[in-house]
């Protein structure tokens, strides 16, 4: 029997190369369509309209454009259908898109050491309006399962290395992401798909949001406010996320396309509240600064940040004291954007979403804004991008904040694959 | 004890098993035969075939646990629709003793799920 195969012949990388995106969310069924829409200043959320959202005090979310509801009917084959939620879907869509992406030729690779690590906060056991059909119920222990996320990739694409799910609330695409990052550097793995998927946005999660005080109620399409004296809260979102992770020799010798590197990460746990965090943010910015030791770099390297930026009072007051605590005056050179302003918060994808807009600035030199910022806060005071994208040249390195329920944190550091323009 | 099942039940339960496979995997029930293979010829799954026993239990008055039919597709592996009409006439012909005899043959040999 092999253990890990091949961990013994293969020298551990140097650096783990980000070379494959794909992306489901309110902005669009692709990367592309997100990120064009993202540095536009879009905004995906609009009135609920996937169910009567009347019972609810919060009733405007970001839902994913119509052609994935026409997508998944029309390419799924109806016994698939059955055995999938919407959430598997929703990954198998964004994997396939980063596969191609990435361009690495499944043929020619070690299956055995192709793997799957996907976060989710767990929708895919709460799904209502994943109406099953006939038929389906039978299947609802393989359907709702949540390591039935990864297990459809690697069936599809017969990836026969690690397969699996990590769960940590809103950090879950970021933990994978930094899972996919160990395979890789520990060679047991060359090719890891990462991401996160949720499926949040129904009445039942919105009313215990609500409950929660965490959602914003002013049912108005830019309700959702990062870093704005007036924000209230956020507003839920579904979405998908995948990037393709390759160590950077894997991808050098087939001369792929590399958008950016994987440097490092800090995850933390705060150990202070269930669902509150920490005063402060001293946990945030130990995994700010945890993820920057790891990463190998001085903090003045970091040029930009792609805050976790919930909207809540609490998050945003105490992210932006953690970026200080962490970077002392370099805080006021960040520029820190807070793209949840234009999706909602898609929960388990969101910190997926948020290294893929990383690697997309490292390797374009362009920052997407937040969006709806109107009023400044006294208390966050840096620069948020407000509502215009900016470009930026010799971007260097930038950094992933993702703070969950919980308590977990995770903060990952990306470094640019070459000099941007 | 089951019973002994006809020819012309036999040719039932093909046909049973052929529309419920055109149905669920969407093929036309005209590409399906004896000799299709359920998994490699039409992309279903090995599920199925505990389906199809749930599927036509009533119907042919089938008395037997799931379990002893998965025992006895861990000796006899089934891959085409020929294969698992022959076995669910045999599991109706001798319901419950359809591992024991084999497992009598097999003394010592065991094998969880």
């Amino acid at each position: 029997m092999r253990v890990n195969p091949g961990v013994r012949e293969h020298r551990r990388p140097a650096s783990v190369a980000v070379t494959g995106l794909g992306m489901v969310t309110p902005l669009g069924m692709s990367a592309p369509e997100t990120w064009r829409a993202m540095l536009e200043g879009r905004s995906g959320i609009r009135r609920i309209t996937k169910f009567d959202p009347a019972c609810c005090l919060t009733q405007y979310g970001g839902e994913l454009p119509a052609a994935f509801y026409e997508w998944e009917r029309t390419t799924f084959p109806k016994r698939l259908y059955k055995q999938t939620v919407r959430t598997s879907r929703l990954v198998l869509k964004a994997a396939e898109e980063a596969i191609q992406d990435s361009g690495v030729d499944l043929e020619a690779v070690d299956l055995e050491r192709c793997g799957v690590v996907i976060g989710t906060s767990g929708s895919s056991i709460r799904s209502p309006h994943d109406a099953p059909e006939p038929g389906a119920e039978k299947f609802k222990i393989i359907r709702e399962m949540i390591n039935a996320l990864p297990a459809w990739v690697s069936l599809q694409r017969k990836f026969q290395g690690p397969s699996y799910t990590v769960s940590a609330a809103c950090a879950s695409g970021s933990y994978a992401v930094a899972h996919g990052f160990d395979l890789i550097r520990s060679a047991i793995a060359d090719v890891v798909v990462v991401g996160g998927a949720d499926t949040l946005l129904t009445e039942n999660t919105i009313q215990r949001g609500n409950f929660l005080q965490v959602l914003s109620r002013e049912n108005h399409p830019e309700a959702m406010r990062p870093f704005d004296l007036r924000r209230t809260g956020f507003l839920l979102a579904d979405g998908g996320c995948c990037l393709v992770l390759e160590s950077s020799e894997h991808a050098k010798a087939r001369g792929a396309r590399i958008y950016a590197y994987l440097a490092g990460y800090g995850t933390v746990s705060e150990a202070y509240n269930i669902f509150m965090p920490a005063p402060h943010g001293e946990a945030m910015a130990r995994a700010m600064q945890a993820a920057v030791a790891h990463a190998g770099l001085p903090k003045e390297a970091i040029g930009l940040i792609c805050a976790n930026g919930t909207a809540t009072i609490v998050n945003d007051y105490y992210e932006t004291q953690a970026i200080k605590q962490a970077f002392g005056a370099h805080a006021y050179r960040l520029l820190v954007p807070a793209v949840k302003s234009m999706i909602g918060h898609t929960v388990g994808a969101s910190g997926a979403i948020a290294v893929s807009v990383a690697a997309l600035a490292l390797h374009s030199g362009c920052v997407p804004p937040t969006i709806n910022y109107r009023t400044p806060d006294p208390d966050c005071d840096l620069n948020y991008v407000p509502n215009h994208m900016v470009t930026v040249s010799g971007l260097k390195a930038a950094l992933v904040n993702a703070f969950g329920f919980g308590g977990h944190n995770c903060s990952l550091v990306l470094t640019a694959a070459e000099p941007n323009p | 004890m089951g019973r002994k099942v006809t020819a012309e039940e036999r040719r039932k339960i093909f046909e049973d098993i052929r529309q419920f496979l055109a149905d669920e995997l969407e093929v036309n029930i005209e590409e399906i035969t004896e000799e299709t293979d359920v998994v490699n010829d039409l992309g279903g799954d090995s599920v199925i075939f505990l389906e199809i026993v749930e599927e036509l239990r009533e119907k042919y008055g089938i008395q037997v646990e799931v379990r002893t039919i998965g025992q006895y597709m861990l000796r006899k592996a089934i891959t085409n629709i020929g294969q698992a009409v022959d076995a669910l006439c045999e599991v109706i012909e001798k319901g419950e003793e359809l591992v024991m005899a084999e497992q009598e043959g097999n003394a010592g040999e065991s094998r969880s799920s």
